[in-house]
């Protein structure tokens, strides 16, 4: 018993001491922070790669680089994404690796092409992540990557950090590709660009500082990009999916004496429920949203101390979110003709017998003749620090 | 040399005359320069010798009591001088017998040997003219010192008394918390020229008659010249000496033992050393301090899952770290992956070589702490934490989140209860990092596997050593991970340390 | 003789069956409804279960090999009984191969699989000469550590925010005919047929009473733990993803996210695996062993160890050459073998009959 035992522990000893064959040090990679695609002439691909340059994070506490980006953009071009990050990584004497890549920036040109040849290399590779976020932008992805981070050490960080807050939609690869394969629903994309930080775009400021911001949401149809959906609409996404975390709402009310006022409200809470229903040839959607919020600003002369003036504010709100919800709808069957908030898929939950017999394969033809009727209620539970508006007198308000 | 040298000419037995039975003794003890010879003249005229050993007796006694009631036994002697020496024996030996004996032990001793043994013992012997017998009189006066806080097992709350080197003030330590007839304490002598005392204890009831009877067969059958500490000991009865885990559990504290008697174990006294072993000896019993019981339970509880914790952490964190950087980037967050790779940047070595350098650096300095004496050890630990903490980093062939590392592991080896527990964990520590750094979490998880398999097999004097958790026992289990109330633990029997498969 | 608990068995059992579906995900091909399919799995699983139970009541202190030459005769008995350890290292073979595959395309790319096999082979080497006691503690061990490792990631992904139920709806999308196609026989045979290998555990189980009761509830846990997991990764990926991905389950560790600091915890994943493909090897080997002693009459079942691992380790290596081939085998192959059948399904009930029938002439 004791022999054996002991020749297996000096084999395993021998056997450790000869290891050691996928290991990677620290010193020798190259994180990649974030990728861009792009399409290039000839059909081919342009892959863009943010590689951190670690020794300049050194001590990231103390003042920076001076000034100097702490990152490499190294581009490249190839018949796929795995050729030309084969020549990337013959230009970069480190390993390059994947697994930290939370952001892929894809050029609207290849958007419109169609994603999924670029898809299959992040959902096979073993580094890539499901969980990175999948954006588009009007332009060269490769520019995104270009532009100087403002808070983070690199703008991957930021990009991320703006997806994760979810003032609009953020979509990851995983879902992206979820919403791909799954019928009756199709992809969208956060959209992405570099803005001026203030003022004009073509303000004549000598220095001008820009920053990245999600400014809308490109939307699908399969793979390819057909179009682009301004902030407010992408909003609408949001709520309509049930992921809204914060929102904010804007709307005007007319005074007694004829001056118009605004109202705004935080968004707290957009609670949605689709429900279908087939009638005959016809299928209705019912969304009821319950929405609840806190006035932050008031410059109308209602007094919110009156039940039947917030009332009137939430109605107001009501018919705005409303109106919201029905010109996006309207939007995306009559414009893009894709079902990105997934009507499909409800209807296939409820009647699946009907879907998988007959609207399923043809769900792009049925989609813009969809019925969509909305319901509302709006709930304001806070009026801030103060009740009536600062602004007026006492008897100019409104009773 | 050959050991125990006993002159040819003395013959086995002592005869009447007091001048040749002296020649025996100081056949015997030639060259001992500790033996004492000490000749007096009683008023009968009898001659009569005291001898033994300086430093082993009470030198009061044999000044004080035993001369006065010599003298006085003689006194009444003197009006029946005429009479023939035997009835004179006879009649000293009544006296002696009584008034002595009121005193300290006697015993009448007609073997040479015996009484020989006796004296190196601490005895002390009386020869008398025309006796053919030895008086041996129990006065032992060893120099003992006081009883101390053990240096171990220090606690905040809880008694302050420890062990120490005598095996009688030991065993009545004991004695004084466990008031009952029920606490048995057998003595044994072992070794062949320390002729150590051992004391085997357990609470009759509470212990298992096969527990008590394996502990007995064990140290009944051990053979040795010398028992010096009780790791002497501890090497010769336990079940597996291959293994780095302590099978006995060895403490300072009389309230451990004590504690442990009561859960049915068994413990083993050793002369001259303040530690006491324990056996079975488990793992989870070896994480339990004393203190556990003597804090509120809830509070206590949270400190063994701490221990817990730590128990892992002192085990796997250095070669998690290994396993991480050089293996499962991806899992490190991002930010945290870039400042560990910012002051990795210059380190000119592989994480492992980093890793295991830092570690013998800590353990050297740690073994330096300790063996020094306490001046120079505060020096040490200066240059130490200079060197290593500062300069190293400084100096870019260390990197930060490494120190980190190591201090974190190094505290978390603090806290073990038991030393020799927490030893195991440190020599386990560079396997492990060997492990890590060749086949990344898989090498860990094998090596782990491969440690558990063999923790699991092992036996502690018939229990399993990770006994209670495996095998499972449902009623021992709430005093293992937490430390259940009182009033939960009323219901819970004595240990069972029957064997469990 | 190594004896082992009531609980230590339960333990064993439940890891044993849980076993690799871990990583592989279960009746995949049923997409949303998986976890029903795993569930009806489950019941006719306990009926597999029972059979074997009951043959191994029905002669009482004999193996489940050793039934075959009482009950069949020593000529057709014999035989019957030899095919049962070349099967038992198959399969093991095969959870070599699963390490084989699984290990180094996802945490260990670049290290030789003969590496890898060799530590796994050495621990099992370890575990086996130490003896089915101390496994059984292991078990024992191990499976509060796992369960609570288990639900603090399955608190980690409901706090990710990737889950959504309505991905399991609707119920029956298909219709009940892919649910059959995965359970029979595939769904039967992985996890309950192969239960077969604990046979030769029970006759080690003291008390004796209790493991028709301690196999039926370790069978409907792991029944349950099985159809909980799938559920829980069509949730967060959605059929068609789920059915696409080699390995469902290590993609569901790798969506944990918490607040982007807990990430990418897929090698936990992995080592799950590895810990359940380590129970799982060790049992077949185990039951190799045992079987080949009880066939040949030895006294001493070590002298086996040694070769049988060593075969089973030469089978994982070299018994697929990439991963396809090996789930294809796997799932497409093996299950409607005609010895995979008749060996985890007819012969056990013709053998349970005659037990029965005998017993009933003898009483």
């Amino acid at each position: 018993m004791r022999k054996p035992l002991i020749l297996l522990l000096a084999l395993i000893i021998s056997l450790f001491l000869t290891g050691c064959w996928s290991r990677v040090e620290l010193n020798d990679v190259a994180i990649v922070t974030a990728t861009a695609l792009d399409r290039a002439e000839n059909n081919k691909l342009q892959v863009s790669l943010q590689i951190l340059k670690v020794k300049m994070t050194k001590g990231i506490s103390e003042k920076g680089g001076g000034g100097e980006n702490a990152t490499l953009i190294v581009s490249e071009k190839g018949e796929t994404i795995m050729e030309a990050y084969q020549v990337i990584q013959k230009k970069i004497p480190r390993m390059v690796i994947f697994s930290h890549n939370r952001v892929i920036v894809v050029g609207d040109q290849l958007a419109r092409a169609g994603l999924s040849p670029v898809l299959d290399f992040f959902s096979r590779h073993r580094e890539a992540r499901g969980n990175s976020y999948l954006l588009v932008t009007k332009g060269e992805g490769k520019e995104i990557l270009k532009a100087p981070p403002n808070f983070e050490i690199f703008t991957a960080e930021e990009i991320r950090e703006e997806e994760k807050a979810r003032y609009l939609d953020s979509v990851t690869f995983r879902d992206f590709v979820f919403r791909l394969l799954e019928k009756g629903i199709e992809p969208i994309c956060t959209q992405l660009q570099i803005v001026p930080l203030s003022g004009q775009k073509n303000d004549a400021s000598d220095k001008k500082e820009t920053g990245l911001a999600v400014v809308g949401a490109g939307i699908f149809h399969h793979d390819k990009l057909i179009g682009w959906m301004k902030r407010q609409d992408s909003e609408v996404l949001l709520w309509l999916k049930n992921r809204m975390k914060r929102s904010s709402m804007t709307v005007s009310m007319q005074n007694k004496d004829g001056s118009t006022g605004k109202v705004s409200v935080q968004l707290s809470k957009a609670k949605t429920s689709i429900r279908p229903r087939i009638q005959g040839e016809k299928i209705q959607f019912d969304i009821t949203m319950h929405m609840t919020g806190e006035l932050f600003e008031n410059t109308t002369k209602l007094s919110i101390k009156e039940i039947q003036n917030l009332n009137k504010i939430q109605q107001v709100l009501e018919q705005e979110v409303k109106k919201r919800v029905t010109s996006t709808v309207n939007k995306l069957k009559k414009q893009f003709k894709s079902d990105a908030v997934g009507f499909g898929t409800i209807l296939h939950r409820k009647y699946k017998k009907e879907w998988n017999e007959t609207y399923s394969k043809r769900w792009d033809q049925e989609f813009p003749k969809i019925e969509v009727t909305t319901d509302v209620q709006f709930k304001i539970n806070g009026t801030g620090r103060v009740n009536d508006s600062t602004l007026w007198e006492e008897e100019q308000l409104e009773k | 040399m050959a050991p125990n040298q006993q002159p040819d000419n003395v013959a086995g037995m002592l005869n009447e005359n007091l001048n040749e039975n002296l020649k025996q003794f100081q056949a015997v003890f030639k060259n001992c320069a500790d033996i004492h010879y000490r000749q007096f003249e009683l008023k009968t005229g009898q001659q009569g010798v005291l001898i033994y050993l300086s430093g082993m007796v009470d030198t009061d006694a044999i000044d004080l009591d035993m001369t006065r009631q010599l003298i006085e036994s003689c006194m009444t002697e003197n009006s029946t001088s005429a009479e023939d020496s035997a009835r004179l024996t006879e009649n000293l030996q009544h006296t002696i017998q009584s008034k002595l004996g009121f005193t300290s032990q006697v015993n009448w001793n007609d073997d040479f040997y015996s009484s020989v043994e006796q004296i190196l013992s601490g005895d002390y012997a009386l020869l008398l003219d025309g006796m053919a017998q030895v008086l041996t009189i129990n006065a032992k006066g060893l120099e003992t010192r006081a009883i101390e806080e053990p240096a171990t097992e220090a606690v905040i709350r809880g008694p302050r008394d420890g062990f120490q080197e005598s095996i009688s003030t030991n065993m009545s330590l004991i004695r004084r918390r466990l008031m009952t007839a029920q606490l048995k304490m057998e003595m044994v002598t072992i070794g062949r020229l320390t002729k150590t005392e051992i004391a085997i204890t357990y609470l009759e009831g509470n212990a298992g008659e096969d527990l008590i009877a394996e502990v007995k067969k064990r140290i009944g059958r051990i053979q040795i010249d010398a028992i010096l500490e009780s790791c002497n000991i501890e090497e010769l009865i336990e079940d597996n000496s291959l293994s780095p885990f302590p099978q006995v559990m060895v403490t300072e504290r009389p309230d451990k033992v004590v504690g442990n008697l009561l859960e049915g174990r068994v413990g083993i006294i050793i002369d001259n050393t303040p530690f006491v072993i324990v056996v079975p000896g488990t793992f989870f019993q070896m994480l339990q301090s004393p203190e556990d019981y003597y804090q509120r339970y809830i509070i206590a509880s949270a400190i063994r899952l701490l221990r817990l914790l730590s128990v892992v952490s002192s085990l796997l964190l250095p070669s998690l770290y290994i396993a991480l950087t050089t293996y499962h980037h991806e899992m490190i967050p991002t930010m945290l992956l870039i400042s560990i790779a910012s002051s990795r940047e210059t380190v000119p070595f592989p994480a492992v070589v980093e890793a295991l350098v830092m570690e013998v650096a800590f353990e050297g300095l740690r073994e330096a702490g300790v063996r020094l004496p306490r001046p120079v050890g505060q020096a040490v630990s200066i240059v130490g934490a200079l060197v290593i903490g500062q300069a190293a980093v400084a100096a870019g062939i260390v990197s930060s989140p490494l120190v980190i590392v190591i201090s974190m592991t190094g505290i978390a080896s603090f806290l073990f209860p038991s030393f020799q527990l927490g030893l195991a964990f440190r020599l386990l520590r560079f396997p492990m990092m060997i492990a890590a750094a060749t086949f990344g979490l898989y090498g860990i998880l094998m090596l782990l596997l491969f440690m558990l398999l063999h923790m699991l097999s092992l036996q502690s004097f018939g229990t399993p050593y990770m006994t209670p958790l495996a095998p499972f026992s449902r009623g021992a289990i709430k005093d293992v991970i937490t430390r259940a109330n009182r009033r939960l633990m009323l219901k819970q029997g004595p240990h069972p340390s029957k064997d469990r498969s | 003789m190594d004896i082992i608990s009531r609980h230590q068995l339960l333990a064993i059992s439940i890891i044993y069956q849980i076993g690799t579906t871990i990583i592989f995900g279960f009746a995949a091909g049923a997409g949303k409804d998986s976890w029903l399919a795993v569930l009806i799995s489950t019941i006719l699983g306990t009926t597999v279960v029972s059979i074997y139970v009951s043959i191994t009541e029905l002669n009482p202190g004999l193996t489940y090999i050793e039934c075959y030459p009482k009950q069949f005769g020593k000529w057709l008995g014999t035989p019957l009984a030899w095919l049962h350890p070349l099967l038992f290292i198959y399969i093991a073979g095969r959870i070599v191969a699963d390490i084989h595959s699984l290990v180094p395309s996802t945490i260990l790319p670049g290290t030789p699989p003969w590496a890898i096999l060799i530590v796994f082979m050495v621990v099992i080497t370890y575990g086996l000469f130490l003896g089915l006691r101390t496994m059984g503690r292991l078990a024992e061990l191990m499976l509060p550590i796992l369960g609570i490792i288990f639900a603090v990631e399955v608190i980690l992904i409901i706090s990710s925010g990737v889950l959504d139920v309505d991905n399991l709806k609707p119920m029956l999308d298909k219709g009940w005919d892919r649910i059959w196609k995965v359970v029979w026989p595939l769904g039967i045979i992985q996890s309950y047929g192969e239960s077969l290998a604990l046979a030769l555990v029970w006759t080690s189980v003291k008390p004796k009473g209790k493991v028709p009761r301690t196999m039926l509830l370790s069978t409907v846990m792991a029944g349950i733990f099985i159809a909980f997991t799938d559920a829980m990764a069509v949730s967060a990926f959605g059929e068609e993803i789920f059915k696409r991905a080699t390995y469902p389950m290590y993609a569901l560790v790798q969506a944990i996210s918490v607040a982007d600091f807990i990430t990418q915890l897929d090698a936990t994943g992995v080592l799950y695996f590895c810990f359940m493909a380590f129970l799982k090897t060790f049992i077949y080997l185990f039951a190799t062993v045992r079987s080949l002693q009880k066939l040949t009459y030895t006294k001493n079942y070590r002298i086996y160890i040694l070769p049988v691992v060593i075969i089973a380790f030469v089978l994982g290596l070299t018994m697929a050459p990439n991963v396809i081939e090996h789930i294809a085998v796997v799932e497409k192959v093996v299950p409607y073998s005609p010895i995979y059948l008749s060996l985890m399904l007819f012969i056990p009930i013709i053998l349970m009959l005659v037990s029965w029938i005998r017993k009933k002439n003898a009483s």
